[in-house]
């Protein structure tokens, strides 16, 4: 008996072993190869073409990365994309505490309406939203500036800030905030020291995902933008359009992420603080 | 003494957000749909009313277009769903899922466009994929993925894209199952795999569901992707609208594409909001 | 300090349900009174009207005579303990103690002292930097306790403030709210279902049910002078069988029932239609020897029907015509199950309760 215990046990531990060792390889196999392939491909030197049967290049080089700092608008248009990205978050966030606290704290008549209403740009193809609000805003003389574009953006940022952050306000103890008031909070400082506190995990996600949105929304700042403002997105779809250059292409790309694998980092690391569990008193 | 109703300030927290949100969709949408007859010029000013775009817009090319995004984003869903599903299971048992996790939620946070990219080096004519099954002799010659007719590499790089955000929906979602619920089953009689069938799927359906429908919209709206490496024939519907409108100047036609387009994203939406309202918790797009 | 409370003739309906069907009382200043009842009667509604995050429909709240009902939660200095406990998850013990402090705008210099005084009488001296979810539910519950105490209340409100935690603790803080409460003399209102808790707490009890008030007494009446059937049956345990009144025989009154005749002393029986024989499971007291009953007693007989041994006492069910009558004896009796059995109810400690 015993040994049978132990070699169930074993198999057990082989298997707890095996299954993520191979989800593991997948995944790398997932991001780290398409990876490798673009560091390679931006390393290639222009003097020694890279081609079926090599397996790897045979001359390595920086030329590329030189050339496309140099030449090409690449640096400006991370801090385009960074620009519209903190504007559209400050922007939706500033947007989206009110109402999503009139949603999910006040007893509203017709909430559920307006649960739907926050849904409506997702209703909206990103194209079809960009050409015909973008012909609005060219009116307006809201077209190649960075307000124009984050204007877009908040339309398509909101509805999902919004509901994050209205379910952070509905699922917070209606009790915590009574021992507020009831210990003489009035409403402002309620706000202030109970509601802002207790949503901040909501909030930081919410803000990362509002984000990321606008980095990578690309319809609406391809659209309202071009050609003045090039974001990160749009410049990158010029270089994978008619004149696919695979380096350039390469160099682009990898540079593009560094901002989003920080954004990612910092999530994994901000989205583990869960002590809203807590909220509810009894442990 | 009967309480007098007092008017509810809420309402006017409501502005900023709501307001916003309908200020600027009804503005595109009217924007739209005037165009479409012929009613709104942005340039000239110049308007008439013409039913000309809408008995043109069904041609051939749209036709062919409605059906290959469509085809698209079936595809793309379905493959999704089959992928993340038995993979979030998995993760949940495993131990691993703490670094795993995160590695998997990595392509959510790269700009599709950079994700297409990656992508196309890899299935390219002279791609990794193509030289490796050639070295392998599984193929003779490279296979054309890129552009071509059917769209394989928009489906991959989609599938790439949307996996990761499924697994956020439905990773929480199993996740949310109680765990007494499930210990229940075990002691009433039930082995893992029944309690898979009789408890976990039927409570984690509807986020699968809900993300089934949130990928079909997000695939079935995509430009970027498709006009990047989608075929120059059929073109997906936004790239359809998009070129009818800057490149041919057809600004009318493209206000019907996109009213189409809406109608069926509407749809969707609607059976969204539907089956939303069957999700109790942890199913919600963000979690 | 501490206030009069009068609560007058207050009605409040969630929709078509009433939750409170004209509700009336007065507490003198430092008393200790508790709301009992069960779930759905009204209590926490009534609480949460006194406290003001409730607007009564009718009738009047009055702190010192002086009406309160236009007053917001957070102007009417009073301090409640939740069943929730309420901490704010993101602050520790000493800001959360603190917040009300600031909240009253107290002088900053006192803070410190204060909050250490109030931490000390609660038993949670050095516990500053700790974080809610670090503490045990008794501890928690001490922190909502010098949370409320530390702002020098009018009113100190209790929303079933010991419902979770485990049995022992829960006699233990009752006592050392009860201490608090006397030490600082402020006036306490206190929510419970426990009718344990309630007797062990209180100066006066108000017991409710459906949304009106049933009986308002101090323990020792409410126990022994249950003025009702409901009353009779939710504190306590009651036996209670239906009756109709026969006659006075000076001070004997005398009631029949299906479980035949019952001889009742009771110096507050008033004359009432709808009436039941009520007595206490401890005051039936086992015939050993049936030939000679102890004089001056209701006897009832019956079939034993399950015998329960509780450790402190035992439990007899006993089986009477279509009745089952529950006696509570010296746990070292032996009564088997299934024999005829015969217990007696002094005249005394046997009631007219309506209805």
């Amino acid at each position: 008996m015993p040994d049978r215990n132990r070699n169930r046990s074993l198999t057990k531990k082989l298997v707890a072993f095996i299954i993520p060792a191979c989800l593991g390889l997948i995944f790398m196999a997932w991001f780290v190869v398409p990876m490798g392939m673009a560091v390679l491909w931006s390393l290639v030197n222009p003097d020694y073409s890279w081609s079926y049967p090599q397996i790897f290049p045979s001359h390595l080089s920086l030329y590329h990365w030189k050339h496309v700092f140099r030449y090409t608008n690449i640096l400006g248009a991370i801090k385009n994309s960074l620009i519209v990205a903190t504007m559209t978050t400050i922007g939706s966030v500033i947007l989206a505490i009110p109402t999503a606290y009139a949603i999910g704290r006040r007893k509203l008549i017709g909430s559920e309406t307006f649960k739907i209403i926050i849904l409506l740009p997702m209703a909206m193809p990103g194209m079809a939203m960009a050409i015909f609000l973008g012909r609005m805003f060219s009116k307006w003389g809201l077209s190649n500036s960075y307000l124009g574009i984050a204007l877009a953006h908040i339309l398509c940022t909101l509805p999902l800030l919004l509901r994050i952050l209205t379910v952070s306000f509905e699922s917070m103890p209606q009790d915590i905030i009574d021992a507020a008031s009831n210990l003489g909070a009035n409403p402002w400082y309620r706000f202030k020291e109970v509601y802002v506190p207790m949503i901040v995990p909501g909030l930081i996600a919410g803000c990362i995902f509002t984000f990321i949105g606008s980095m990578e929304e690309f319809n609406l700042s391809f659209i309202i933008g071009a050609p003045r403002i090039q974001t990160v997105p749009t410049i990158l779809y010029s270089y994978l359009g008619y004149n696919f250059l695979r380096t350039n292409a390469s160099v682009v790309t990898l540079v593009m992420m560094v901002p989003n694998i920080i954004v990612l980092m910092l999530t994994e690391h901000f989205i583990k603080t869960e002590y809203l569990g807590a909220a509810l008193g009894k442990m | 003494m009967k309480k007098r109703k007092k008017f509810d300030w809420g309402y006017l927290l409501l502005i900023p957000g709501i307001g916003y949100i309908g200020f600027f969709v009804i503005i595109s949408a009217y924007v739209m749909i005037s165009q479409s007859f012929g009613l709104y010029n942005a340039i000239t000013g110049e308007v008439a009313f013409t039913l000309e775009s809408w008995k043109n817009v069904l041609d051939k090319s749209f036709f062919d277009s409605l059906w290959f995004t469509l085809q698209i984003s079936i595809v793309v869903s379905l493959v999704s769903i089959a992928i993340t599903y038995p993979l979030a299971l998995l993760l949940q048992k495993s131990k691993a899922r703490k670094w795993l996790l995160p590695l998997i939620k990595i392509p959510y946070f790269i700009p599709g466009l950079v994700g297409s990219f990656l992508i196309v080096n890899l299935i390219d004519y002279h791609g990794l994929l193509n030289e490796v099954l050639i070295l392998l002799k599984i193929i003779k010659e490279p296979m054309r993925l890129r552009n071509d007719a059917n769209g394989i590499a928009v489906i991959i790089i989609h599938i790439w894209k949307n996996v990761p955000f499924m697994m956020i929906i439905m990773f929480s979602a199993i996740e949310g199952v109680r765990q007494d619920i499930k210990d229940c089953a075990r002691n009433l009689g039930a082995n893992s795999l029944k309690v898979l069938w009789h408890i976990t799927l039927p409570l984690t359906v509807s986020s699968a569901l809900v993300s089934v429908i949130l990928t079909f919209i997000r695939t079935f709206n995509d430009y970027a992707i498709s006009s990047t490496a989608g075929p120059m024939y059929p073109l997906s519907l936004s790239n359809l609208m998009k070129t009818t409108a800057y490149t041919y100047d057809d600004w009318t036609t493209a206000g019907c594409i996109g009213v189409l387009m809406t109608i069926v994203t509407v749809i969707f939406m609607v059976l969204y909001t539907i089956l939303g309202k069957y999700l109790k918790q942890g199913g919600s797009k963000d979690a | 300090m501490s206030i009069r409370l009068t609560v007058d003739n207050v009605k409040l309906s969630y929709g078509d349900f009433m939750a409170l069907k004209g509700v009336s009382f007065e507490i003198e200043s430092g008393k200790f009174v508790t709301l009992l009842g069960p779930s759905g009667c009204g209590k926490t509604t009534l609480l949460r009207c006194i406290a003001g995050f409730l607007d009564p429909d009718e009738g009047n709240i009055l702190f010192d005579g002086k009406r309160v009902n236009d007053v917001p939660p957070h102007k009417r200095n009073t301090a409640m303990c939740f069943q929730s406990y309420a901490l704010f998850p993101h602050k520790n013990i000493y800001e959360n103690i603190r917040f009300g402090l600031r909240m009253h705008k107290v002088p900053l210099s006192e803070h410190e002292a204060r909050i250490h005084e109030a931490m000390e009488m609660v038993g949670l001296t050095g516990m500053d930097n700790r974080k809610p979810y670090e503490l045990s539910g008794g501890q928690q519950q001490r922190v909502a306790l010098a949370r409320c105490v530390v702002v020098r209340p009018d009113l100190l409100l209790f929303d079933e403030p010991l419902s979770n935690l485990d049995a022992k603790l829960r006699e233990k803080v009752r006592v050392e709210i009860r201490d608090l409460q006397r030490k600082l003399g402020i006036t306490a209102i206190y929510v419970t279902h426990d009718q344990a808790e309630a007797l062990a707490i209180s100066d006066t009890i108000i017991a409710m049910n459906h949304g009106v008030i049933e009986q308002i007494d101090e323990p020792r009446r409410i126990y022994d002078k249950s003025a009702n059937r409901f009353v009779a049956d939710f504190i306590g345990t009651a036996n209670l069988v239906k009756g109709s009144f026969r006659e006075r025989d000076e001070l004997n009154l005398v009631v029949d029932s299906e479980n035949g005749t019952f001889i009742v002393q009771d110096d507050d029986y008033k004359e009432l239609d709808d009436i039941s024989v009520a007595w206490r499971p401890e005051d039936m007291v086992p015939v050993l020897d049936k030939e000679n009953p102890p004089a001056g007693c209701n006897l009832v007989t019956g079939i034993v029907r399950n015998s329960v041994y509780m450790g402190e006492r035992l439990d007899v069910f006993l089986s009477c015509g279509n009745n089952t009558f529950r006696a509570s004896v010296a746990r070292d009796y032996l009564i088997p199950e299934g024999t005829e059995f015969t217990f007696a109810v002094p005249f005394s400690k046997t009631r007219i309760v309506k209805g």
